[in-house]
């Protein structure tokens, strides 16, 4: 349970990070209040997460915390990715190489 | 000047990561697998019931140290692996030169299980530190691959530095095709910098004595003032010592000072026994361990290491083995150490789509394809033909441990031919898609072999047998999702 909810934290911390960066932002428009709460997320999360790894196991917290942050940061980025597509918005990207 | 670093950078993080990334690359792969060295060594072994909580006796004690008596009269020196909550049977081990291998006993009744002769996962294991090529030149050669890919890893931050931050999870598999692999390689480095690095670190650090060792390279001005004594090779002994005395309350003994619950490791000299601390408990990995005396089983010392240095390296060797993690830390560990893999393959990948059409193609440049095909294709081919040839060799045939690794390396070895073969007569497409085609069917296949070959009952772990197929499986599913890939236009 405390390792799933870890992993929850994880992810919304780094949605929160892709919804604040401005390639993102133009794609999903959101009030400046939502801003400021993302930023907030952005920031706690992850440091409640480690809280939530350290109470669960003191000597290996840290590397449950580091693994599951890596984790959720892969699930994140596909699930953007995917609704990015879906929202035809895919191909916008810098030029390849 | 910043962009000029970032110039030198770039072509030292090409370079180097592309050279040390062919090699690197199978050495992630099978110490990503080697985190599960015992599930597969128990995969290969179906014969060996997997039934949890079965105490261990005096009698199957007993036996065990007979089988050791055995081994010892073969010249052999063996040991014994107690049983674990990981691990639930009794080994009876001695080094072949590679591997740790040897027979399976019942921790109730002494019995030998009539298992199947293969390496198990302590190939991959053994693969993954040395490539099979021992202490020299493997291990050196591994070693230096680990500072290659710390320099990989240190100008590939440099390149990256300004997109680290805002590109955190930036990944476009629905863009352009050189973008996708791009994205892919950054968001694997980047989200799993963490393990990748402290694994480079701690693997070169483990074995970075190969690589400056406190003894001269050139040993000619010490030959003549020291003498080397004739040593017995590793995993041999000279004569065997006397039946050891009741282990039982040994073990009792030792578990008690050693505060280690299970899962010990005893080893025989021909004066004593020594009992070690299991490796299961805490990110430590100690050699701390009780003796006793082999003719009378009265106790002699306990040894246990403190000082700082020592426990450092302890922790060091702890952290990169991961013998410690729990089940959740040890599919952390896989991930990662997929991930890893991803990043060395992908890298592989951007580096021959960045030079396809400025270097026109030529020979060196469908050399480098062949090699990459043969890397990031023919490795795991050959993993699962590993997988095949251990179900689909006779079980009881003689020497089958080295048949099957033979046949491992035969095939990367056809592999390798195949894509030489194709990229050097400029069929490198179709080369790739074959591959990928026949790894598809390796993967998916294998369960349905496992399935058929009825080696083994679904009762007693049946998530290991279940969690090696799905993996296998989704590998080839990942390989046909590339094949129908590779088909289509370029994006």
């Amino acid at each position: 349970m405390i390792i799933l909810l870890a992993l929850a934290l994880w992810s919304a911390a780094f949605w929160c990070h892709e919804c604040l960066q401005p390639r993102t932002r133009a794609a999903f428009p959101h009030q400046t209040q939502s801003v400021h709460v993302k930023q907030i997320v952005r920031a706690l999360a992850p440091c409640v997460a480690l809280i939530f790894c350290l109470r669960l196991d003191t000597a290996l917290g840290i590397l449950y915390w580091l693994g599951l942050g890596s984790a959720a940061g892969l699930g994140t980025s596909m699930l953007m990715a995917m609704l990015k597509h879906k929202r035809g918005l895919a191909r916008m990207s810098k030029p390849p190489l | 000047m910043r962009e000029t670093l970032r110039v030198h950078m770039g072509w030292l993080h090409s370079w180097v990561g592309f050279l040390a990334g062919l090699v690197l690359a199978c050495i992630f792969a099978s110490g990503t697998l080697a985190v599960f060295d015992t599930e597969i060594t128990q995969w290969m072994q179906p014969e060996a019931p997997l039934t949890q909580g079965t105490a261990l006796t005096p009698a199957a004690l007993q036996a065990a140290t007979q089988a050791v008596q055995a081994e010892e009269n073969k010249g052999l020196s063996a040991f014994i692996t107690l049983p674990s909550q990981r691990d639930p049977v009794l080994r009876v081990l001695h080094y072949d030169g590679y591997e740790f291998i040897g027979d399976v006993l019942n921790p109730e009744t002494g019995d030998a299980f009539p298992v199947r002769e293969t390496a198990g996962g302590q190939f991959f294991y053994n693969f993954h530190f040395s490539l099979r090529g021992g202490s020299l030149p493997g291990v050196q050669l591994v070693t230096f691959l680990g500072l290659c890919l710390l320099v990989a890893i240190g100008s590939g931050l440099v390149i990256h530095i300004k997109g680290l931050w805002p590109d955190l999870i930036l990944f476009r598999p629905f863009g352009a095709r050189p973008r996708a692999w791009v994205d892919a390689h950054l968001i694997a480095g980047v989200l799993f910098l963490p393990f990748i690095l402290f694994m480079a670190y701690t693997g070169t650090a483990i074995h970075a004595r190969v690589l400056l060792p406190a003894q001269p390279f050139f040993p000619a001005h010490h030959a003549k003032t020291h003498k080397k004594e004739p040593t017995v090779p590793k995993g041999r002994v000279l004569q065997a010592g006397p039946l050891s005395p009741p282990l039982t309350p040994l073990i009792a003994q030792a578990r008690d000072t050693l505060h280690s619950p299970d899962g010990n490791l005893v080893l025989f000299t021909t004066d004593e026994v020594r009992i070690f601390k299991s490796d299961a408990f805490g990110p430590f990995l100690t050699r701390d361990h009780v003796d006793f005396s082999r003719k009378d089983g009265h106790f002699l010392r306990s040894v246990t290491q403190n000082p700082p240095a020592v426990k450092t390296l302890q922790l060091v060797r702890g952290l990169h083995y991961a013998r410690y993690a729990p089940p959740l830390l040890r599919w952390l560990y896989f991930l990662s150490g997929l991930a890893g893999t991803a990043l060395m393959a992908s890298g592989l990948i951007v580096f021959l789509m960045k030079r396809r059409r400025s270097s026109g193609e030529k020979l060196l440049f469908r050399l480098a394809e062949a090699l990459t095909m043969t890397t990031v294709v023919g490795f795991p081919v050959a993993t699962l033909g590993l997988f095949w040839a251990n179900r689909c060799l006779p079980a009881a045939l003689s020497g089958r441990a080295f048949i099957e690794i033979d046949l491992f390396f035969a095939l990367w070895g056809l592999c390798a031919t195949h894509a030489l073969l194709m990229s050097l007569t400029r069929h490198a497409a179709p080369g790739w898609r074959q591959q990928l085609g026949f790894l598809a069917g390796a993967g998916c296949a294998l369960p349905l072999l496992d399935l058929v070959s009825h080696s083994h009952t679904w009762v007693h772990g049946a998530t290991v047998f279940m969690s090696m197929d799905a993996l296998a499986f989704l590998s080839g599913l990942i390989a046909l999702y590339a094949t129908l890939k590779l088909r289509g236009p370029a994006a």
